[in-house]
């Protein structure tokens, strides 16, 4: 149980899941699998096709978008509590960043098949991410209207 | 149960008398340290002015001044809304004082050299500009600074500081036209104009801009740019009834209030000849009107607002215009003088104007700056010009009686338009918030299609599409609104159609085709594969089609599974005796195939001609392993009219926890099968199902179940609060759609609500416990899933509410709560109360964290008492809500780990 809540509270503190009911972002933590990755791995390379989300337990991960997955410039560094490759579990375009592994990492995988299966039987869950899509897409005309003044 | 209550210390006290909430104290400082200094230089300015006007030119000519000042004040408020968008308020604020300080002192460079004695009405003149312009900036800055329940309460409270100013400004002017020329005040004035720039500066640098105001327009034509809002204003003015009746009131109450502030100054001046007196009767009269305003709107104002709402208070100011009119009428002397002063100086502060300003924030945003253009640019000008024009004629006349005469007729239509300007407020407030939260009109979808030639051509055009998705899209929509004209259209699409969309077109459109264009489908039979033909088949022969008959034998005879079907279905329905052995036989083939199609095409079959001795062999198929065959054997069954519900109890009590939610949605279409009380229990546990359809179905068995009961089981069920909020809340939504007796949903709102109460009690305790603990996971969830839960539980309580007041308000004033903007949330506050609905209002307020520490105290609510954290998390782990108790449960081990 103890677990379960904590990855729940994991999701919850993400932009994308902040809108989702904590009842139904508890089937979506079930579904969260643990990976663990060591320093020097890539997570995956600008190019791959985008199949599941993650979340960091524990750990770093840079993000780079150089065209040579090899380069080590990143535009961010993720740590414990970030999620990132969420878009692709909505577009189905392929990753547009490479993830290198920075230090030993506990993440959290979330399959895109998998999430979308608990949409069909949960259909208020997509209504919560669209509410956190939304609001992250509020923010984001915010940035450009303040930067236009 | 009543909230528990912390002994309150003195500042507690102090904020609570003056609804004063936590966060608000510094900033409501500094706006009355502003508004003190604006007072202040106000009072002194205007005593100064009417002194020196009276004394150097005389009552007379003030009709000239009224018309001087409607031209200055007409063209300086329209440079102040060209500039008001452009600039931040607070810089516009420090700007103003800075030009007014530059030129009050060539004005006392003018008067002290004697250069010209037009120096005095000039100042006079500039008096009036500057009072309204930053009387109107000083409440568009605080408004910027708080939401619009806060403005509600807290306006009148900084408007006393204008009040404290102006009444300690009376003191000094009384005291110093003794020690020196009244000229010499101006200089005094010019100091507060810096002192106030300096304060502004300081609090800016400090704290940043004002937080509820929108980033500066940029680019060239700031003049054209107020015409145009000006034309936009009035534009707008002709939709909106708040607005034209709102500037008609205004343009009324100057031309009173001019009237009577000359019969004031007529008086004065018969009875009062020096500058000295003069300078001690307005300095006088300044300070006992700022002292009882000052009162009033600290402890008065706001709460009578409040109490009387704002509509009544909005009558209050006309009433006694009229009331001072009568008054001079009887006696054109020094007392009805003083009393229309009072009226002036007291009522149009304390009540008037908090009154009008709140009115105004029921405007959409974008046009409350449009709408105080027009009343400052145009409509108060008019006023003073039309002021003007009126006593300078009535001075030609005259005839004494005439001026109160013309001031009374000038305030009872003042009167007339704020009753008229009160009925457009409510219609105002719903009408912003369902244009800023996107709520649709309810009957917009009933469309006048017998005119609408241009949608039946759009329609007619997405239904030739050659994207088949879109076709079929388009060509629903044109079956629904265009019946009689559609088929013919739909089948033209037929001919190209591929096989999918050609079946898809062709059930959509022979239930409304005329007989004489079914020969049609006969031509399709030949150009179609099986899967179509039976669809055709099937709908001919439900038709009892003469042709179509010959293909029973046929199709009774196919291998394909649908076309057998349809052949057994041809038999039933032309009542072929002579088949229907061998129809039984394919019938009891097809439901004991191996295949799926088989199965599916026999149950389909059972669905629609339900047979009861095929009831053994669909029960079998309820634990097939394709979800598709159980549904279709739930769906079926459903139809029988008797069943074995021994053999079915158990099998739909597994089904009702299928993974696929079409399979629990047909499980719980089947239950109606079983026992009064099976059924009713299953429906009850298929209410909490996360899948919405299962939600409708259970709805939809209850409702069939109970029959002519259905309404009263069902209040019995929401009175026992057995199901979750939102089970309770599909409930409610099917009860509003038949009459409901309203003295019952009227209690389940407020149980709703005294619950509602419960738990926002209990998250600000469990808030605080997160903030004590910072870190503590279990706490953490469980604050959000009570937020939750209070969200869902008032969301409940609106959705029962929408049974008992105008659905489409509620819905608006739902969607303003839930809006997360305190502007909207506030325009709902207001709409409720403007209701009727107080007392739902209140515990809305104390729910949203916006109700005082009286207004938390006196509301009710239900439930055991939950004054620590410990009781809540006991309470919460022994409830109903299953999430609710595990969260409380995970909060429980951490509080005694924490205490271990």
């Amino acid at each position: 149980m103890r677990d379960l809540l904590d990855k729940l509270l994991l999701l919850k503190r993400t932009a994308t899941f902040s809108e989702v009911a904590t009842d139904d972002l508890r089937v979506v933590a079930q579904e969260l699998a643990q990976e663990t990755c060591f320093a020097g791995e890539r997570l995956f390379d600008l190019g791959d096709p985008s199949d599941r989300m993650y979340l960091i337990v524990e750990g770093k991960v840079g993000i780079s978008i150089d065209t040579d997955p090899a380069a080590k410039e990143f535009i961010s560094t993720l740590g414990p509590g970030d999620c990132f490759g969420e878009m692709g579990l909505f577009d189905d375009l392929p990753r547009s960043a490479t993830a290198h592994v920075l230090v030993d990492s506990q993440l959290l995988a979330l399959d895109k098949f998998k999430l979308r299966g608990l949409i069909v039987s949960y259909p208020e869950l997509l209504l919560g991410l669209l509410r956190g899509l939304s609001h992250r897409l509020r923010g984001a005309n915010e940035m450009i209207a303040r930067g236009r003044n | 149960m009543r909230f528990p209550q912390k002994k309150q210390s003195a500042a507690d006290y102090i904020r609570s008398e003056l609804l004063i909430r936590e966060g608000e104290g510094g900033t409501l400082a500094y706006f009355l340290a502003l508004f003190f200094l604006l007072g202040l230089g106000l009072a002194l300015g205007r005593g100064s002015a009417n002194a020196l006007f009276l004394k150097h030119f005389g009552v007379a000519y003030l009709p000239h001044v009224y018309l001087a000042l409607s031209l200055c004040l007409g063209l300086s408020s329209l440079g102040y809304a060209a500039l008001a968008d452009r600039i931040a308020p607070e810089k516009l604020f420090a700007g103003m004082a800075a030009v007014f300080a530059a030129v009050l002192v060539i004005i006392w460079v003018l008067m002290r050299t004697g250069a010209t004695d037009l120096a005095f009405p000039i100042y006079l003149v500039n008096f009036g500009v500057i009072s309204e312009v930053v009387l109107l900036h000083a409440t568009l800055y605080f408004g910027a600074n708080f939401d619009g329940d806060q403005v509600k309460r807290l306006l009148p409270l900084a408007l006393a500081g204008i009040q404290a100013g102006e009444l300690s400004g009376g003191l000094v002017l009384a005291g110093l036209s003794v020690l020196m020329p009244m000229k010499d005040v101006l200089l005094l004035w010019v100091t507060i104009c810096a002192a106030s720039v300096a304060l502004i500066i300081w609090r800016h640098r400090r704290y940043g801009n004002s937080p509820y105001t929108h980033p500066p327009r940029r680019g060239s034509g700031a003049l054209r740019a107020a015409a145009d809002q000006l034309v936009q204003g009035l534009r707008f003015a002709r939709q909106s009834d708040l607005l034209r009746y709102s500037s008609y009131g205004v343009l009324f109450m100057v031309i009173a209030v001019f009237t009577l502030s000359y019969s004031v100054m007529t008086i004065y001046a018969a009875n009062f000849h020096t500058e000295t007196e003069l300078g001690i009767i307005f300095g006088l009269t300044t300070f006992v009107g700022g002292a009882v305003t000052l009162l009033a709107q600290i402890f008065f104002s706001g709460k009578l607002l409040q109490r009387f709402g704002v509509r009544r208070m909005n009558l209050v100011f006309p009433l006694t215009t009229l009331a001072s009119f009568a008054g001079l009428i009887l006696s054109f002397t020094l007392p009805s003088a003083l009393l229309a002063a009072f009226n002036q100086s007291v009522i149009m502060p304390a009540i008037r104007n908090p009154s009008r300003n709140l009115l105004f924030q029921a405007l959409p945003d974008y046009m409350q700056g449009r709408a105080r253009a027009l009343s400052l640019v145009l409509v108060l000008p008019l006023g003073i010009l039309t002021a003007g024009v009126l006593l300078q004629l009535l001075r030609l006349g005259n005839a004494d009686w005439m001026l109160p005469a013309t001031g009374t007729l000038a305030a009872l239509a003042y009167l007339v338009y704020s009753a008229k300007t009160n009925r457009a407020y409510l219609g105002a407030v719903l009408s912003t918030m369902a244009e800023k939260l996107y709520i649709p009109r309810e009957h917009m979808g009933a469309l006048d299609t017998r005119r609408d030639r241009e949608l039946f051509e759009l329609l007619a055009r997405g239904a030739a599409h050659a994207d088949e998705q879109i076709s079929i899209t388009y060509a629903k929509v044109l079956m629904d609104a265009f019946p009689a004209e559609a088929p013919r259209i739909v089948l033209e699409r037929l001919q190209s159609a591929g096989l999918r969309t050609r079946d898809q077109l062709i059930r959509l459109v022979v239930p409304k085709l005329p007989e004489t264009e079914k020969t049609v489908l006969h031509d399709y039979l030949r150009t179609s594969d099986p899967h179509q033909q039976a669809t055709i088949l099937d709908i001919l022969f439900v038709a009892r089609d003469a042709v179509a008959r010959s293909h029973v034998r046929v199709c009774l005879e196919s291998d394909n599974p649908r076309l057998t079907a349809c052949g057994i279905l041809g038999v039933h329905c032309y009542n072929e005796l002579e088949l229907m052995d061998e129809a039984t036989r394919r019938w009891n083939q097809l439901l004991r195939g191996a295949q799926s199609p088989s199965l599916l095409a026999g149950l389909d079959l059972l669905r629609r001609r339900p047979d009861e001795t095929m009831f053994d062999a669909a029960a079998k198929l309820l634990v097939h392993p394709e979800d598709r065959v159980k549904r279709a054997a739930l769906l079926g069954l459903a139809q029988f009219a008797s069943v074995d519900a021994a053999t079915l109890t158990p099998l739909i009590g597994t089904l009702l926890h299928a993974e696929d939610h079409t399979v629990r949605m047909a499980a719980v279409q089947c239950a109606l099968q079983l026992a009064a009380g099976e059924c009713r229990k299953h429906c009850h546990q298929a209410l909490e199902d996360r899948h919405p359809r299962v939600v409708q179905a259970a709805l939809e068995v209850l409702k069939q179940l109970d029959g002519k009961d259905f309404v009263a089981t069902s209040l019995d069920w929401l009175d026992a609060n057995e199901g979750s909020p939102r089970a309770q809340c599909a409930m409610v939504e099917l009860l509003l759609k038949q009459p409901v007796p309203s003295g019952r949903l009227e209690a389940f709102v407020r149980s709703r609500l005294g619950a509602a109460m419960q738990i926002a009690g209990a998250l600000r305790l469990v808030e605080k416990a997160c903030k004590q603990a910072q870190g503590q996971k279990s706490m953490e969830l469980l604050a959000l899933a009570l937020r939750e839960s209070l969200g869902r539980i008032v969301a409940l309580a609106l959705t029962a509410l929408e049974g008992l007041e105008d659905r489409q308000l509620v819905r608006t004033v739902r969607a303003g709560l839930a809006s997360r903007d305190a502007r909207q949330e506030a325009r709902a506050f207001e709409a409720l109360e403007d209701l009727g609905a107080r007392d739902i209002a209140a515990a809305l307020r104390v729910i949203f964290g916006r109700g005082g520490v009286r207004e938390r105290g006196s509301v009710e609510a239900a439930g055991p008492s939950l004054g620590t954290i410990s009781d809540v998390v006991d309470y919460f782990a022994q409830g109903r809500d299953a999430w609710l108790q595990d969260c409380a449960s995970f909060a429980r081990r951490g509080l005694m780990k924490g205490a271990a």
